[in-house]
């Protein structure tokens, strides 16, 4: 009776009005997604008041297509320019942009694509299958479990790290120390405002996310020959379908890549912004001689791909059966699903059911038409690689600039973003990692109200109440196990030989 | 100066401005202070453990040092930074069209590109999409100048 029920609303979805909207919202989800500056929850508001007079379904489907397509639009301008439109692909850049500095660019999006369209397939079901049970999980999480999962997501960036471990974890700690600044949400206390009003509100995420990677690359690209391109193409392949001697090259990091996607995504609010991470040091680990990791591995660049849209059905677990918003795009979501009546909850499954499941199926198709349109749009914006570095380092200046003025309205948001860009540029050039700082900058205040909640539940003895969970014993196991590892020499660095290999597979 | 030197000096930059925020902390009220606490604490700890490897006689070999010579390569960068501040500043003035159209043609030559008309399809082309994505599209207004 539960299947028969489950696959009859899949009709529902491919009604003219129904696929128009998916349509619309997988194609604003792109575009925006791949703008730096723009990003999944501004597309999705942006989408709210075209959605009144839509029917409820109609509405939802057209946001949760933008959702799961922002997603992945962010990856393109990862991958072509090292530049991720949204923060939840911030380690694609690592691998990805390497692969465009190869010649490789086409490859990457295909692979990105195939990884992104199945890992959001694969959580659409979960999803469709799974919410109510999955939801009692996200109940399981405390804040004991919160603070432990931020700390989790910094010592998988410092394992990633290339140039130290030590630099990574710095750079994961300067973002925590930067997230304090501001307004203080217990005590409505200034911190480190020094009298300036634009730090009260503190360092947002957006001037942080693309000044760190955009305004960086832009000043980078300037150093080279002003007339040579990224990629040292002067033609782009046709190639755009996955091959399958491809994806079989890559199965187990894409399997490893949507599990981590799959699991992390249930944790609200934290579990999107550090999948990729986890995903990507779960890689390195697994890494055998040869492998190219921060010179353009594409299994690194098939992990990633795989968690990010593999959080996308997952993440709104909580939010439909709780009302709990795993993210700013599910809380964006939420707001739309109260204004057109639908009160998140179980009632929503027993009282609405035509409603919900139309809901997901949406969801899940929507990651099929997103895969078809998705590489066509990336074989048109993959001519930005072949544009030369004179000009394409200031184009990207003017759009972070703009960007971010456009995203904030707010000039001192643009000093801000500048003064990122200048951080992420110099460290870089010196071995540290920008994106251990914006992890940081998203993770702070997670981990901080965790810290602070765990302190008052605890009567101040966190240690011995963390240890009398459960859940927070086996994260603080996953932390000390990534921590040896990250100390570990990492295989490829113990081949002998400093030559870079161009595996047979990858040819074109 | 050789590298090493470089992750001593930045390393010890990080641990002084770590104490002096460190103090600040300890003001902030309701438990405030407790998170940045947290985190200066163990950006002293990490910062000791990079000066202390930083002795090894593996880093005291290493090859890599910090050049401070001030090349055209090195100085693009940094003329581009230079550029975007002043790109930022005369927008308000100029608006968006006049202060981007000025911005890319002097951001490109600067950076090495002599061929104008390259530059000038590209600012035809581009800066008109993006004025109709952001303002026209998203309703996100852009600086407006002396002329339009």
């Amino acid at each position: 009776m539960f299947a028969e029920d489950t696959f009859m609303y899949l009709a529902n979805v491919v009604s003219p009005e129904n696929f128009t909207a998916m349509l619309l919202g997988v194609v604003i989800g792109l575009v925006i997604g791949a703008i730096p500056g723009l990003s999944p929850p501004m597309a999705i508001a942006l989408l709210i008041p075209v959605s009144f007079n839509m029917p409820a379904d109609t509405a939802l489907i057209l946001l949760v297509s933008c959702f799961a397509a922002g997603i992945y639009g962010g990856s393109f301008s990862a991958i072509l320019l090292r530049a991720p439109g949204t923060s939840a692909s911030a380690a694609s850049s690592i691998e990805g942009f390497e692969l465009t500095k190869r010649g490789k660019a086409i490859q990457a999006i295909r692979i990105s694509t195939f990884a992104s369209v199945v890992g959001g397939l694969i959580s659409g079901f979960v999803l469709l299958l799974l919410a109510p049970p999955l939801a009692t999980v996200s109940l399981m999480f405390g804040p004991s479990e919160y603070f432990l999962v931020a700390i989790l997501g910094l010592t998988a960036i410092a394992s990633v790290s290339f140039g130290s471990v030590f630099k990574g974890l710095l750079s994961g700690l300067l973002g925590l120390f930067l997230s304090t600044f501001g307004i203080d949400g217990y005590s409505g206390f200034p911190r480190y405002t020094f009298d300036i009003i634009s730090l009260e509100s503190g360092f947002g995420i957006l001037p942080a996310i693309i000044g760190l990677f955009a305004f960086a690359q832009g000043m980078e690209l300037s150093e080279g020959e002003a007339k040579s391109n990224i990629s040292g193409e002067t033609a782009l392949s046709w190639n755009i379908w996955p091959k399958p001697s491809e994806i079989f090259h890559v199965r187990w990091s894409l399997i490893r890549g949507w599990a981590t996607g799959l699991v992390m995504g249930i944790i609200p609010a934290a579990g999107g912004s550090i999948a990729q991470w986890v995903a990507y040091a779960w890689e390195i680990r697994r890494a055998k001689p040869g492998d190219q990791f921060g010179k353009g591995e594409i299994k690194g660049l098939a992990a990633t791909e795989g968690s990010n849209n593999g959080v996308t059905g997952t993440s709104l677990i909580p939010m439909f059966v709780l009302g709990i918003p795993g993210g700013i795009s599910a809380a964006v979501i939420l707001g739309a699903l109260i204004i057109h009546g639908l009160q998140p909850g179980m009632r929503l499954f027993t009282k609405n059911p035509e409603v919900i499941y139309t809901i997901m199926w949406g969801f899940i198709v929507a990651n099929v038409v997103m895969g078809f349109i998705a590489v066509f749009l990336a074989r048109t914006m993959a001519y930005l690689t072949l544009f030369p570095r004179g000009i394409l380092g200031p184009l990207i200046i003017i759009f972070s600039i703009i960007g971010t003025y456009a995203g904030t309205n707010n000039v001192d948001d643009v000093w801000m973003m500048m003064g990122f860009g200048v951080l992420g540029y110099f460290m870089v050039k010196h071995n540290y990692s920008p994106a251990g700082v914006l992890l940081g900058l998203i993770l702070g205040p997670i981990a901080e109200n965790g810290l602070r909640d765990t302190l008052v539940v605890s009567y101040g003895s966190p240690i011995s109440f963390m240890l009398t969970r459960p859940i927070s014993v086996a994260i603080i196991v996953l932390i000390l196990a990534a921590l040896y590892f990250s100390f570990r020499p990492k295989p490829w660095e113990e081949t002998e030989t400093d030559e870079v290999k161009e595996p047979a597979r990858l040819d074109d | 100066m050789p590298g090493y030197w470089g992750i001593r000096i930045a390393a010890a930059v990080y641990i002084v401005s770590s104490f002096y925020l460190g103090m600040q902390a300890l003001e902030f009220p309701a438990g405030g202070g407790t998170f940045p606490l947290f985190a200066q604490t163990c950006a002293v700890l990490i910062s000791g453990i990079l000066i202390v490897g930083s002795f090894r006689s593996g880093a005291r070999e290493a090859n890599d040092r910090i050049d401070f010579r001030l090349t055209y390569a090195r100085a693009k960068p940094l003329l581009l930074l230079a550029v975007s501040v002043l790109y930022v500043l005369v927008i308000f003035e100029l608006g968006y069209f006049v202060s981007t159209f000025l911005f890319l043609f002097l951001a490109s030559w600067l950076i090495g590109i002599r061929d104008l008309k390259t530059v000038t399809i590209t600012a035809v082309i581009l800066i008109p999409v993006m004025y109709g994505f952001f303002v026209v599209f998203l309703q996100a207004p852009l600086p407006k100048g002396i002329l339009f």
